[in-house]
């Protein structure tokens, strides 16, 4: 059995990993280091012998005592690796910044690991994909805030949204699983909603939990009563969405 | 029952460790959270991005892997008393604080250079940024390899640490332009 985790959620529960998860450790703590050494180096996750992200991270935090060179840095060059596949692509400054700013943070959490156990890189040893997100989410928020311009919209109530844009973001609701013919088309437009100004990608974010602007009858969740907002002020902010969405992904524009 | 005022990091946190993460799920937080809906949507707006699971990375993409792993090998080193003083720093603050070129700090740093024949000037800044004395840093940078096993899996393709050589063998073989190897030597 793994030595549990000390993470605690909110009500002061410890952290507990998923059983898959919990099995696959103890299967992989049975095997002598020649075997998980050659498990590492297998990098096509349909193997039955590939060893999940998961497992790697739990590896490297027993590496604290560890005083074999060759063991650690092949564990840091298979995380290297996973990290490498899962960091949001692009080639310009900001994707780069964004990057840095992920990995950056990933080692403060893993250094500061090694000290004292940290909740947070428990994430990444029960669910290191939601880990990646949230580092990378944390990073855009960081690096877009301070790049995004400022400057208004205009918002012509003239201009005609195309249906497919507001389709496309109400078929986007994050509870179905696949929502349209063309899946490069969800991925794009997810992409794009992220380039936002923040007002309009809260309403868009909103609009894929399929919330309605107001909820007048029962009072219940809306993205008025979410955001603060008038039904007047939702408008514009989805109108003003609509429009900088239509002429990145029709238009091609850049945001 | 708790009355501390969760922070923004532990809600996301336990958001990221639901097991089901779905939009009941994410509204349920805004709903309890109104004062994080923000950072709670940047996160869902993250995980609907499919990853770009690139099978091979770009250069750019190589050198956020890079950055990576030197940070966690440096933070490996600071651990291990007796390594190389230079596997507990990266190469580019190095150069950025001393203004020696990166690829002989890097050499240095893999116990590749024979350290009787490192130049003073070169001791000396490397002296005043780690803050030890010269004898610790020369004792240190003996050490072959210290602590890169994974940095010189890096550099495949490229000659392999082996035997030492001398630092004007790899300030002449650096491929630094003349103005970088006067900055480099310089006060």
């Amino acid at each position: 059995m793994a030595e549990p985790l000390t993470g605690t959620y909110l009500d002061g529960s410890p952290h507990l990993r998923p059983p898959e998860v919990e099995q696959a450790i103890d299967d992989t703590s049975r095997l002598p280091r020649d075997q998980i050494a050659r498990r590492l180096q297998i990098a096509a996750r349909g193997d039955p012998d590939f060893l999940q992200d998961e497992v790697l991270l739990h590896l490297i935090r027993n590496t604290v005592r560890e005083n074999s060179e060759a063991y650690f840095g092949k564990l840091y060059l298979v995380l290297r690796a996973r990290v490498l596949r899962r960091l949001p692509g692009g080639s310009d400054t900001t994707s780069e910044r964004i990057r840095e700013l992920v990995v950056d943070m990933l080692t403060e959490l893993i250094t500061r690991d090694r000290i004292e156990r940290l909740g947070r890189l428990d994430i990444f040893e029960c669910r290191f994909e939601r880990g990646m997100k949230l580092l990378i989410a944390e990073a855009k928020r960081r690096v877009l805030t301070k790049t995004s311009p400022v400057t208004s919209f205009d918002v012509s109530d003239e201009f005609n949204i195309p249906v497919e844009i507001i389709e496309g973001i109400r078929r986007l609701d994050v509870s179905q699983g696949d929502f349209s013919s063309d899946p490069h088309f969800r991925s794009d437009l997810i992409r794009a909603i992220g380039t936002l100004p923040e007002n309009e990608r809260r309403v868009a974010t909103l609009m894929l939990l399929d919330l309605p602007d107001v909820d007048t009858i029962t009072g219940g969740p809306s993205i008025s009563k979410e955001m603060g907002r008038s039904a007047r002020m939702i408008q514009e902010y989805r109108k003003s969405a609509a429009q900088k969405l239509h002429r990145m992904l029709v238009e091609g524009e850049e945001q | 029952m708790t009355h501390h005022t969760p922070t923004v990091d532990e809600v996301l946190d336990q958001l990221a460790l639901e097991s089901v993460l779905n939009s009941q799920t994410v509204r349920r937080y805004i709903d309890a959270y109104p004062e994080f809906t923000g950072a709670i949507l940047d996160f869902t707006l993250e995980c609907q991005l499919p990853d770009d699971m690139f099978d091979s990375p770009t250069v750019a993409m190589e050198a956020a892997g890079d950055r990576l792993l030197d940070g966690l090998m440096a933070a490996h080193g600071s651990t291990a008393p007796s390594s190389n003083p230079l596997a507990v720093v990266t190469v580019a603050s190095v150069e950025k604080a001393t203004g020696i070129a990166g690829p002989l700090v890097d050499a240095m740093r893999k116990g590749m250079v024979l350290v009787d024949s490192i130049p003073d000037v070169i001791a000396r800044k490397l002296v005043a940024l780690l803050c030890l004395t010269r004898e610790e840093l020369f004792a240190g940078l003996s050490i072959v390899g210290g602590a890169n096993v994974a940095l010189e899996h890096k550099a495949v393709g490229k000659p392999s640490a082996g035997r030492p050589m001398p630092f004007d063998h790899f300030l002449d073989n650096s491929g630094l332009t003349e103005e970088e190897k006067r900055s480099t030597l310089m006060e």
